[in-house]
């Protein structure tokens, strides 16, 4: 064999050689092959060329092939110059997978341009990952994919590719929803940690393919809540736990286990929001007035996201604050977080435009518009909060300033630090140049919103200035610091300091900062650089250049620039970063926050009134553990029928009151017994006095105790009525003309009735719901009322409502138990059937999680000390509550009517003393 | 001279009930300045008749609980020595030299207690002593004052309202928050800036009487706190002690009151 390249004619003997191969096969192919790949043949390696007339050989063997066929080598220069040897194989491999998501006639259309650039062996790990995966996801991977991979380097693209491509196994629904965001997730990740977190991707994929969705969904939260190498160590937990137990590794790993938060969390400094949200929650309502909800939603900003719903009384606060060097740092920064956030409440962000975010991001409006007015009112709020709390002007200077030190090392977005420099009140030492000169050009135009009549309105109108001068950044480029196209004019100070004191500039603070005219030497030395770009731009030359304007500028002819008016304005726009985008990109990589995911809508029922909203865990028995913060439950305030329902009922059950009222009464205790031989009390002894006086005479020790007092006797007995609401209660009961809910409701009025005269501290509760996010609860007599109009109104307007998620609703009713004094508590859930919800457990066929989770729930309530007791006029009950309790802890009613007569006796029995 | 300092027209109504001898019913939460009204007016009302009373203050004042007796409102004998003495009790010394009787947190005592005060309260003004055999006829300046807190309600401590409808009522709350200043100013000798934040705080913390906190932090408590300043406690931690610890005993709710605090006084 020669060891010279071939010649050319040997190339072309080969590559007629191919040809006649091709056309063997299939003449039309033979026909394409010569019109589209013979005449490039020349610039083909021979190796490839064989490696595709041989596969065009095989591929012309059946009709699909050959369609396949005819697309590929219509495009066929692109495809042979991107898959040599191997890879060619690998492409029509692919092309005949996806066959039943894309037409073979279309995947080489498909092909996405980014690949172009890419090298082989990126493009072999592209083809394998989505040969790997079932056909729905390989064609995300093959089709949308590349193209939002640009900004990542080679290796961690190839590197991401290996690891999806060992998710294979993963279930398809998962993988499906997250295979389309995992770039943007793997971009908002900094360069450092991104290659550590694609490792940390193939590992769990190599050992626990079903993991890999969950750990691609969370990577931000992942990295912005731990250190790498917690969350190295995480991962091996989870993948521990997942060998175990798949169904608890997958939820370790999408972070919906208490364990997985747990270990995740376990830091001496960062703090979580769930250790502080009580407090903040209270924080929040007292310094607002109005109850607060946190929900977590991503890492600390110090312009927090705006609420959708701001009437829901929902707050964002971040998931883990790890920002500062301790505990208490971090704990201050929630504070400050906090504090914003009712300070928008207070200071009226949300008043003056309706759906304020809807409004921010209407189509049409400026990209930048809803950061500037963050940053706007931001400011707003900040000084609002600053001038009635001293304390808080101290915190909010101290997390700015905190923020600018740390933005050394840590990217912020330009906005944040824009504020923050706006809030620090003096220039940190090592501020960045491009910073500093940014918050000279910013800074002005949000100085009057320092005032204490500045209003929302105010703020919307500074950030629609700020925004128009901020285009919308490339989504492909790395940098998205927003290049400004003219600059603010700058006639005054930056404000005053948060607490009101003297600026760190002092001048007049300009009422309007638009309409002002440049000062005069201002205008002449703007004139004279306008001049000299007009007059270069008419002798066709391109203008001074950004360093030369910035030659100006740094030699102070031109101190600063400003905004003039007309023509003179659209002609000499000014790009920043002519002067200072160059630097910007040489400097820090900056970049504005990508959430990955969207911050959560809360869901609410239209039209409903709503009270105080709680969150509560949910046992899962499949993976053995605790899902956290899984139910969220709202007490719902009952209508009042105004007592109708309740005097009907006590005339319905007119006789059996009496009744009832005897068999209570056995139950308490004589009201007053009298105390005798007491040194002090309200009557004379006479008995002892008689004694004492003869004792006197014999010259004996006389007792001081002569007198009497009638010593009070108590019950201290608590328990809580917790009714099924659930629209099965609307069904007539069997053998009965009335329907469940009223039998049950008939039951409480009797009880209720006698145990106001009884004493006895009772409270009733009614739950229902649809679905886990929508738990209800509704309160019809507190432990602290009593059985007057307004809860005897309540207990006559209960009606069947949805579902039966027990476990959130105990948990519920043992909250409500917290803090009684009585050393006896009883819980008594009256229901007329199984623990069930719509989304109860993922099997909607089966009632074990629910029975599982209630059987939780009541051991948790029997831990705290409150005894619980079930009655059930289901006749299967058995066969369920034998699971959640023990016998002696449930009753099943067989004859639903007679429930009215029946709960008196099970209460007098469960509270009897013993 | 007691200091009070009026918020409504409290005054001008309790004085005309005494000038109509009629009883009046003081309701309120705890620490928001029932008490030292009473004392402010029994010390200011003027007396119908010129002798002097033997009374300091011109009051009586009962602190009502559930062992009160009828005995202890109304007098009891007592042995001294060889002697049976019957010794007049807080309601009949009232009674009898023409003070205002005052019966704080009357819902703690017992119902067929406060019964006792019905004959007192009606156009008779008599008090039978069963043990002495006396029916005393009430002092032209006496005057009968009842106080309880409605938020402690419940079924068993209640007034009955055979007791209820025999007295004229006065509503009482926490003052609005510049004259609580001027109260906290003036009982703990602060200056008014610093009691102008601590009636902030006080204004700020009742919010969460809706969302688990069971009472409002009272005026009682804020003057406290502004003493505690006084004697060179920081406010920060006057507060903490003397509100948010003072206030409640769930961690998260006094944490937040000492946050609150912070923000504050920084």
């Amino acid at each position: 064999m020669s060891l010279l390249a071939p010649s050319s004619a040997e190339r072309a003997a080969r590559a007629a050689a191919l040809a006649a191969r091709v056309d063997a096969a299939s003449p039309g192919l033979g026909r394409l092959w010569r019109e589209r790949v013979a005449a490039a043949a020349s610039a083909i390696e021979p190796p490839t060329l064989e490696a595709w007339a041989t596969l065009l050989c095989t591929l012309g063997r059946d009709w699909r092939g050959e369609r396949l066929a005819h697309a590929l080598l219509a495009d066929a220069g692109r495809a042979l110059t991107l898959f040599p040897d191997d890879l060619a194989g690998c492409w029509l491999a692919l092309a005949r997978h996806l066959h039943v998501v894309l037409d073979e006639a279309q995947v080489p259309a498909a092909l996405p341009a980014a690949v172009a650039t890419w090298s082989t062996a990126e493009r072999r790990a592209w083809l394998k990952a989505a040969l790997a995966l079932e056909p729905a996801a390989a064609l995300v991977v093959y089709r949308d994919i590349p193209a939002r991979l640009c900004e990542l380097a080679p290796r961690d693209r190839t590197a991401f590719f290996a690891a999806i491509g060992r998710a294979a196994a993963a279930p398809r629904d998962e993988l499906l929803t997250v295979l389309p965001m995992a770039p943007a997730l793997l971009r908002s990740l900094p360069a450092a940690t991104r290659s550590l977190a694609l490792t940390l991707l193939a590992e769990v994929g190599e050992t626990f393919p079903s993991g890999v969705p969950g750990v691609l969904r969370h990577l931000p939260r992942l990295y912005d809540e731990a250190t790498p190498a917690r969350v190295a160590e995480w991962a091996e937990r989870g993948l521990a736990i997942a060998a175990r137990n798949p169904e608890a590794g997958r939820a370790f790993f999408a972070l919906a286990s208490r364990t997985s938060l747990a270990l995740l969390r376990a830091s001496t400094t960062a703090v979580a929001l769930d250790e502080v949200q009580g407090v903040l929650r209270r924080f929040v309502h007292m310094l607002s007035g109005a109850p607060a909800v946190p929900r977590p939603a991503g890492r600390f900003l110090l312009r927090p996201p705006l609420e959708d719903a701001p009437d829901t009384g929902n707050i964002a606060l971040p998931t883990t604050i790890d920002v500062g060097d301790t505990w208490e740092d971090n704990a201050r920064f929630y504070r400050v977080c906090a504090a914003l956030l009712a300070g928008r409440r207070v200071h009226g962000t949300y008043a003056p435009i309706p759906a304020l975010v809807q409004a921010l991001r209407a189509p049409g409006r400026p990209a930048a518009l809803e950061d500037c007015f963050l940053l706007a009112d931001g400011v707003r709020v900040a000084h609002a909060l600053g001038r009635q709390y001293p304390g808080l002007a101290a915190d909010l200077r101290w997390a700015a300033s905190e923020l600018l030190r740390a933005a050394i090392s840590r990217p912020l977005s330009v906005f944040e630090l824009l504020l923050a420099r706006a809030l620090a009140g003096s220039p940190p030492l090592a501020e960045p140049s491009w910073l500093e000169r940014t918050a000279c050009l910013v800074l002005p135009s949000l100085a009057p919103l320092a005032a204490p009549e500045a209003t929302a309105a105010d703020a919307w109108r500074v950030a629609e200035r700020l925004a128009a001068l901020f285009p919308p950044p490339d989504p492909g480029a790395s940098v998205t610091i927003p290049e400004l196209a003219t600059l603010l004019l700058d006639v005054g100070d930056t404000g005053p300091a948060l607490d009101g004191g003297p600026s760190p500039r002092a001048g007049p603070a300009p009422a309007d900062d638009l309409g002002e005219p440049l000062p005069p030497e201002l205008l002449e030395e703007l004139e004279l650089v306008l001049d000299e770009q007009l007059a270069a731009a008419s002798d066709g030359a391109s203008g001074f250049s950004a360093d030369e304007l910035r030659r100006l500028l740094e030699a102070g002819i031109v101190g600063r620039l400003g905004q003039s008016h007309g023509p003179v304005a659209r002609q000499a726009g000014l790009f920043v970063t002519q002067l200072l985008g160059k630097r910007l990109a040489a400097g820090l990589a900056l970049r504005a926050p990508t959430p990955a995911v969207p911050p959560a809508t809360p869901r609410q029922a239209a039209g409903r009134a709503t009270g105080a909203v709680y969150q509560y865990d949910e046992w899962d028995y499949l993976i053995d553990d605790y899902r956290p913060a899984w139910c969220t439950l709202r007490e719902i305030p009952l209508p009042d029928d105004s007592g109708v329902y309740f005097d009907r009922a006590l005339a319905r059950h007119a006789a059996l009151v009496p009744e009832i009222r005897r068999h209570l009464q056995r139950l308490r205790p004589e009201q007053y017994r009298r105390l005798r031989g007491l040194e002090a009390g309200e009557d004379i002894d006479l008995g002892a006095l008689v004694d004492a006086r003869a004792q006197r005479r014999a010259r004996q020790a006389v007792s001081p105790k002569l007198y009497t007092a009638r010593a009070r006797q108590d019950r201290e007995v608590a328990t809580l009525f917790l009714l099924d609401m659930s629209a099965s209660t609307d069904e007539t009961a069997p053998s009965a003309r009335e329907r469940i809910i009223d039998i049950a409701k008939d039951a409480l009025v009797i009880l209720a009735t006698a145990l106001e005269e009884l004493g006895d501290h009772y409270a009733i509760y009614g739950f229902s719901g649809q679905g886990r996010d929508q738990v209800e609860v509704y309160p019809v007599k507190r432990f602290e009322e009593r059985l007057g109009p307004a809860a005897q109104g309540r207990l006559g307007s209960i009606e069947p409502r949805g579902s039966t998620r027990m476990g959130a609703a105990l948990r519920h009713a043992l909250r409500a138990m917290q803090g009684l004094a009585a050393p006896a508590r009883y819980l008594v859930l009256l229901s007329d059937g199984f623990p069930q919800d719509l989304d109860y457990g993922t099997d909607r066929q089966s009632h074990t999680y629910g029975i599982r989770d209630t059987a939780v729930a009541l051991r948790e309530v029997a831990a705290a000390g409150v005894r619980p007791f079930c009655i059930t006029v289901d006749l299967a009950g058995h066969d369920y509550l034998r699971e959640m309790c023990d016998p002696q802890a449930y009753v099943v009613i067989e004859e639903v009517a007679a429930l009215p007569q029946e709960l008196p006796k099970i209460y007098q029995r469960l509270v009897r003393p013993s | 001279m007691p200091f009070y300092l009026p918020v409504g027209d409290e005054v001008q109504i309790f004085r005309a009930a005494w000038d109509a001898r009629l009883p009046v019913l003081l309701k309120g939460p705890t620490g928001c300045g029932k008490t030292r009204f009473v004392e402010y007016m029994a010390a200011t009302l003027p007396r119908r008749r010129p002798e002097a009373s033997t009374i300091p203050g011109n009051l009586v004042t009962v602190a009502c609980h559930e062992d009160l007796t009828g005995s202890d409102l109304v007098g009891r004998y007592l042995i001294k020595g060889e002697e049976t003495v019957w010794i007049d009790g807080p309601l009949t010394r009232a009674v009898r030299h023409g003070a205002i009787c005052y019966l704080d947190e009357v819902v703690e005592a017992r119902k067929d207690t406060v019964v006792l005060i019905h004959p007192l309260t009606d156009h008779r003004r008599i008090l039978p002593v069963d043990k002495t055999g006396e029916i005393l006829e009430a002092h032209p300046d006496f005057l009968l004052v009842l106080s309880y807190n409605p938020g402690y309600q419940s079924v068993m401590k209640d007034l009955k309202h055979s007791t209820r409808q025999r007295f004229v009522a006065l509503d009482f709350g926490y003052p609005p928050r510049d004259q609580e200043a001027r109260i906290i100013a003036h009982e703990a000798d602060l200056d008014l800036d610093t009691a102008l934040r601590l009636a902030t705080l006080g204004e700020r913390v009742r919010h969460l009487t809706s969302s688990g906190l069971a009472e409002g932090v009272s005026t009682r408590l804020l003057v406290y706190a502004g003493q505690l300043v006084r004697q060179g406690v920081t406010p920060r931690r006057a507060c903490s002690v003397a509100v948010s610890r003072a206030l409640t005993d769930d961690p998260e709710s006094a944490r937040a009151i000492d946050e609150l605090a912070g923000a504050i006084f920084g």
